[in-house]
């Protein structure tokens, strides 16, 4: 690979840090080892509940932290996560709430864990690093980050011992997921094979033909691109009863959903893809005497693709979230993960709702990063995806 | 096959690769009128490295679009390899490398270089060795499988001049094509150009506001005028070639680099 | 006029997108007027059953007002054997019929002429009983004494009455045990405490149920029958080429409903449809079942099979060539059974006699579809269009911003501006996240390694779902949607602050280096690079991801009304108006929304003319 044109942008150069992490870390250490001798509810100590494992995880937290090495910082990134983990669910076995001794250890725990977390992420490796290293290290924290807030919340709810009907903890719905799978995925099937993948495909295809139409005509390219974004502002919430009305109340509807949603990003930005060629380039082919056909498949076409896959990034999420509410707003036969939502909060099953929340937030990242993988695939060439050196 | 030309003495005999005979052009804007180019009248014999100099605004591009049927005319006559300029841009008569290098980012160097063999319906066999040949004359064989992003401009620059030359046309039309590189890079350009040009044996046609440029790559030296655009001098470049480093700083070059310059000044 | 020119290209395309309403309302109206053609159930269709009969003219001519053309004459359940010749909507008797068609038992003794007992066939309690004196109906009826019989009283008064008293269900004889007095009664002797005094107010009346016994308040000057509902006008069913003779259909079109009043007869023997289950478990191993009956239709999973070739039978024993999987439904139907059901065809288990006639004494006629007779007439019949003729909607217009006064929070201007307001909120919210967010992920390089892809993630979360959540959360604190816009401010704002994050790091970043370069020339403080170089960057950024953001917090604030049930907003009047089908005022609605996000995105566009007027908008 040849080193890249591109210009380090002094922005990115973290100059203006004051704080040293390992100190933040050495504090959540300190807080926790506080919280180790204050009682962890009204019965219980802290000492007795969590062992000497709990000792050993706090002890050990605050010697990496004295430490302050690189190494120390990546341990120290698990490691308090591990402590918070234990604390937590320690109070979630009790199932009573928690006293200053554990919100101490809670936080203290958290803290430590983000210091490392702080630090990982502001370390430069030296240019002899593995590649490998070099990832899994830039994997550390955005990795981290959601583990501390699911912690947290668990945290806060059996700290509170906020009961499952009003807000559930993770392991709550953790414990709903592992029961209700089968249910999820049979739900999943209905929602993302038959609804999103069809109605995708299908406003893919349409919003491309169309987006083709228009490119090749300057009036249309007048007449109908001012008009987009009051296209944008037409309500899915308006929209999907009226086509459950015309696709009755079945899948058939929910897809028609996903059409529409799909269909105006995609026309919008083909259309910009296919219009905003550089003149230059389309002189060279006239140059060529290149026929119609061979300028758009050869310049056009390839022009496009960039602004193609960000419509279809766009409408991955918003299809999904599409769905979801057509399903609520179109109540069919009892399938699909948003009538599965629907059905539980009227129940009040909010456990169930959340698993299929993260079901539903799941299938919907991977179809996110699969559209991604495809379009670094297919247009890797393109400028957003040079190397910045950081 | 390399051979010393003298570009006066066999100009008679050669048939002219482009004729131009009061050639206008006027822009019609609102209300306004802007003449780019009065009454152009030049012929570029066969095997000539014409240069065309002047100030921003002289038309010299225009007049190398109107060459390449980029643009029509709005008076006068011209022939292109004795057709229209419309007729032989559909018999690929020439080459075109303009200003910028004008790659296509989603296509590799060696596809870049293919894609006019493509358009011409080149066999995909030849399309390979070509390309590959030419990368290799522009010196950059082992980069053929970049992207161009990957290439710095000069890179960049060659690369457009291997396309043009790839479909081995007999005109060769460029636009400032080094005008946006720096001095150093621009002579080793400068170098190479007329390497492949003396290998080729193509007709050029050169578009450039750089005086030693013109003087060192040219046979001859078209200076023109703005507003109107007009041709106000044609400068006969009696350097011997093959012209090296030491043509640079003989002492003709300087005659005739002055000569460019004073008949620029009494333009202005 | 200049105007139209510049915008005739939109003018023209808003035109076209209007026309094509037309056709879409065809397109999307067509199929459910054509389903609504198609299904019988939504046509017109009377059943035809049992008639009383109605009264025998001169001419011998029955009448069967809504009947159809062509039937069978019954009484019973036994076709008459009468001669008899069906026109229109009557039959008509080659000969006097027997009369009275039911026979009256002879007059019972004492009063002569005025008491009659009952056929025995004959339910003297069923309402449907009619009694005839001549071709006129004759009314029963008795009234009670409004006085309480307490075993010394002999003056009782019956209001409306004057027909034969009976009392504890005697008839008793005028001028020998009582004195009628008009609507008075005197008795001889008193009537005994706590017995049934009565009177007889109508043509006649039931002196024992029991018996059947009726008395008449005057003695008939006419025939006196009783026409009994087991009279029909029944359907004779059209037997369908078959080998054996076994195969009929009804003559009325297509059958949908599966009618359970419905019976099969032949000749005089009514047919059941029950169905017999082999004796046998079916375990998948088994190949011979045992049912009760030696003869009938056998099916497997609803699926008949063939004699001889899916089975063999001896006798009540079947033997089915392949084993039936394990737990088929295997069904025998020892009489008949509707192959098919559509058409209404059945096929008898066995061929009736040759000249036995096969008629069902029920059955449905099927006249036309009851929203027109043409597809069109079905598809302005439609009492909802899923896209209405946009003439329509523009008729709608007026009504409906007229039906609730100006004043009345639920007028739909209101609602604009509730919805309005909700998403201004929702945006300044987002934005303000989303600013405050990418500043500090351009300022600290790790919180954005770490954070960056949870924010993408984050949009992948269907936060439309967690309404209610949320609601009972924000309940918890005391904030209801009824007194706050927070829980549509905080949905729309999750959706608004994901373009604002992304455009203004994008923004922040796109600042030229060497701009950098020369306010560190200065010495610049932070506070004044952010103030001279870093915004004025990012503001094109800015504007461009706060116009995406507007868009997306209208929907979220939407989205959020309808979830939310607080009776204010677009969002809840599009879910009302959804919910009582006016399609109209649903695309009036959508149209309103799609203005409103227009006008908000034209406003950001007017803002950042105002405060970046150096970029070209």
């Amino acid at each position: 690979m040849k080193p890249a044109l591109a210009a380090k942008n002094p922005a990115a150069a973290p100059t203006r840090l004051r704080i040293k992490p390992l100190y933040a870390s050495g504090i959540g250490a300190l807080v926790a080892l506080l919280g180790l001798l204050g009682p962890f509810t009204v019965q219980e100590s802290a000492v007795d509940t969590l062992g000497p494992l709990g000792l050993a995880i706090v002890v050990t937290s605050l010697l990496l932290a004295v430490i302050g090495r690189d190494w120390a910082a990546v341990a120290l990134l698990p490691l308090g996560l591990l402590g918070a983990f234990q604390t937590v669910s320690a109070l979630w076995l009790l199932r009573i709430p928690g006293d200053w001794g554990y919100w101490a250890l809670l936080w203290g725990f958290l803290v430590a864990s983000l210091g490392g977390v702080w630090r990982v992420s502001l370390v430069e490796l030296p240019p002899e690093t593995g590649k490998a290293e070099r990832t899994l290290r830039g994997l550390l924290p955005p990795a981290a980050i959601p583990f501390a807030l699911l912690l947290t919340w668990q945290g806060l709810v059996s700290g509170y011992t906020v009961p499952k009907g009003i807000f559930p903890g993770v392991l709550d719905v953790w414990t709903q997921l592992t029961v209700s799978f089968r249910v999820l995925l049979a739900d999943s099937y209905v929602t993302f094979v038959k609804e999103v993948l069809f109605g995708f495909t299908l406003g893919l295809i349409g919003g491309f033909t169309a987006a083709i139409a228009i490119a090749f005509s300057p009036f249309l390219q007048r007449g109908f691109l001012p008009l987009a974004a009051a296209f944008g502002a037409v309500p899915i919430v308006g929209l999907a009863p009226v086509l459950g009305r015309a696709f009755g109340v079945n899948w058939e509807s929910k897809a028609a959903v996903v059409v529409i949603v799909t269909f105006f990003p995609v026309v919008l930005n083909t259309v910009q893809g296919l219009v905003n060629v550089d003149p230059l380039k389309l002189e060279l082919l006239r140059a060529y005497a290149a026929k119609p056909r061979e300028v758009f498949f050869k310049l056009r076409l390839p022009n496009s693709l960039p602004y193609l896959f960000n419509a279809l990034k766009l409408a991955a999420v918003i299809s999904v979230v599409s769905v979801i509410v057509a399903e609520f707003l179109i109540p069919g036969p009892p399938e699909g993960l948003g009538q599965r939502i629907s059905l539980s909060a009227r129940r009040g099953a909010f456990d169930v709702v959340f698993a299929a929340i993260a079901v539903t937030s799941i299938i919907s990242f991977a179809f996110y990063s699969l559209l991604s993988l495809v379009e670094r695939w297919l247009t890797g060439w393109h400028p957003s995806f040079r190397e910045e050196p950081r | 096959m390399v051979q010393p030309r003298a570009p006066q003495a066999f100009e008679k005999e050669r048939k002219p690769v482009i004729e131009i005979r009061d050639l206008s052009m006027t822009y019609y804007g609102r209300g306004t009128e802007t003449v780019a180019l009065q009454n152009a009248n030049l012929e570029v014999a066969e095997g000539e490295f014409i240069s065309l100099i002047g100030p921003s605004g002289c038309g010299k591009t225009t007049l190398l679009r109107i060459i390449a049927d980029l643009i029509q005319p709005t008076g006068g006559e011209i022939l292109v390899a004795a057709k229209t300029p419309s007729q032989a841009r559909l018999d690929r008569e020439y080459g075109y490398v303009f200003q910028a290098p004008v790659l296509y980012d989603w296509r590799t160097v060696l596809n870049n270089v293919m894609l006019p063999l493509e358009i011409m319906g080149f066999s995909r066999a030849e399309r390979r060795e070509r390309a590959t040949r030419l990368l290799a004359m522009v010196g950059l064989e082992e980069f053929h499988r970049n992207y161009p992003w990957q290439l710095s401009g000069g890179m960049q620059q060659r690369v457009s001049i291997a396309r043009a030359l790839a479909f081995d046309p007999k005109l060769m039309l460029m636009d400032e094509p080094f005008g946006a590189l720096d001095e150093i890079t621009r002579e080793t350009m400068n170098n190479e150009l007329l390497r492949i040009w003396q290998e080729t044996g193509k007709t050029v046609v050169f578009v450039t506001h750089s005086i030693p440029e013109a003087v060192f790559l040219s046979s001859r030296v078209v200076v023109m005028t703005a507003r109107p655009g007009k041709i106000e001098r044609v400068i006969d470049v009696d350097l011997p070639y093959p012209r090296t480093e030491e043509a640079r700083e003989s002492t003709r070059f300087f005659e005739l680099t002055t000569e460019v310059r004073e008949a620029l000044r009494g333009v202005q | 006029m200049l105007w139209v020119r510049r915008h005739l290209p939109v003018i023209l395309v808003l035109l076209a997108l209007v026309l094509l309403g037309y056709p879409l309302a065809l397109l999307f109206g067509l199929p459910l007027a054509v389903r609504d053609m198609n299904d019988l159930r939504k046509w017109e269709h009377r059943v035809i059953t049992a008639r009383p009969l109605l009264s025998l003219d001169t001419v011998r001519q029955l009448q069967f007002p809504d009947a159809a053309k062509g039937g069978l004459l019954v009484k019973g359940d036994a076709p008459l054997d009468w001669q008899y010749r069906v026109t229109e909507d009557a039959v008509v008797l080659q000969h006097d019929p027997p009369t009275p068609l039911v026979d009256l038992g002879d007059a019972a003794s004492g009063v002569a002429g005025d008491l009659y007992r009952l056929p025995a066939s004959a339910d003297a309690a069923d309402p449907t009983l009619a009694v005839y004196l001549g071709d006129r109906l004759a009314l029963g009826g008795t009234v009670a004494a409004r006085e309480v019989p307490e075993g010394e009283r002999l003056t009782f008064s019956f209001p409306g009455a004057n027909g034969p008293v009976i009392v504890d269900g005697e008839v008793l004889n005028e001028g020998e045990a009582y004195e009628d007095l008009g609507e008075r009664v005197r008795f001889e002797t008193a009537p005994r405490f706590g017995s049934d005094v009565r009177r007889v107010s109508g043509d006649y009346g039931v002196v024992n149920a029991a018996e059947n016994l009726i008395v008449f308040s005057e003695a008939p000057g006419a025939q006196v029958w009783v026409a009994s509902n087991v009279v029909r006008l029944a359907e004779v069913l059209e037997p369908v080429s078959d080998s054996q003779g076994r195969r009929f259909r009804f003559a009325a079109e297509r059958v949908v409903e599966t009618d359970g009043e419905r019976q099969v007869f032949v000749g005089e023997t009514a047919l059941s449809d029950d169905d017999e289950r082999p004796a046998e478990r079916v375990d998948g191993v088994r190949q011979e079942f045992t049912f009760d009956s030696p003869q009938g239709i056998v099916t497997a999973d609803g699926v008949r099979q063939i004699e001889g070739q899916e089975y063999e039978r001896e006798g009540n024993l079947v033997r089915f060539a392949q084993v039936p999987a394990r737990n088929a439904r295997l069904r025998q139907y020892p009489n008949y059974y509707l192959t098919n059901p559509a058409i209404g065809e059945i096929e008898l288990a066995l061929a009736p006699e040759p000249d036995s006639t096969v008629w069902t004494s029920r059955y449905s006629v099927y006249s036309r579809p009851s929203c027109g007779s043409t597809t069109m007439e079905c598809f302005f019949a439609l009492p909802q269009h899923p896209v209405p003729f946009p003439h329509w909607i523009a008729q709608r217009i007026g009504p409906f911003f007229d039906k609730y006064p100006l004043t009345d929070e639920r007028n739909v201007v209101w609602a604009t501006l509730y919805t309005t307001l909700g998403t201004v909120t929702a945006l300044a919210l987002g934005s303000a996240v989303g600013i405050v967010l990418a500043y500090l992920f351009v300022l600290l390089r790790p919180l954005e390694q770490a954070l960056l892809p949870w924010v993408v993630a984050s949009q992948t979360v269907p936060i439309i779902a967690l309404v209610p959540v949320l609601l009972l959360v924000l309940g918890n604190f005391g904030i209801t949607i009824q007194t706050s816009l927070l829980p549509t401010a905080i949905i729309g704002a999750y959706i608004a602050f994901f373009p604002m994050v992304v455009g203004t790091v994008k923004g922040l970043r796109s600042v030229d280096p060497l701009a950098l370069d020369l306010m560190r020339s200065y010495a610049a403080t932070p506070l004044q690079v952010f103030a001279k170089v870093r915004f004025p960057a990012a503001v094109p950024f800015f504007f461009t991801s706060l116009k995406l953001a507007t868009a997306a917090a209208l929907v979220g604030a939407l989205v959020a009304e309808t979830e939310s049930n607080n009776r204010r907003g677009l969002g809840y009047q599009i879910l009302g108006q959804v919910q009582s089908g006016n399609v109209a005022d649903v695309w009036i609605l959508l149209i309103i929304s799609a203005l409103l996000g227009v006008g908000l995105v034209a406003l950001i566009g007017g803002l950042q003319r105002l405060i970046a007027p150096w970029e070209r908008v």
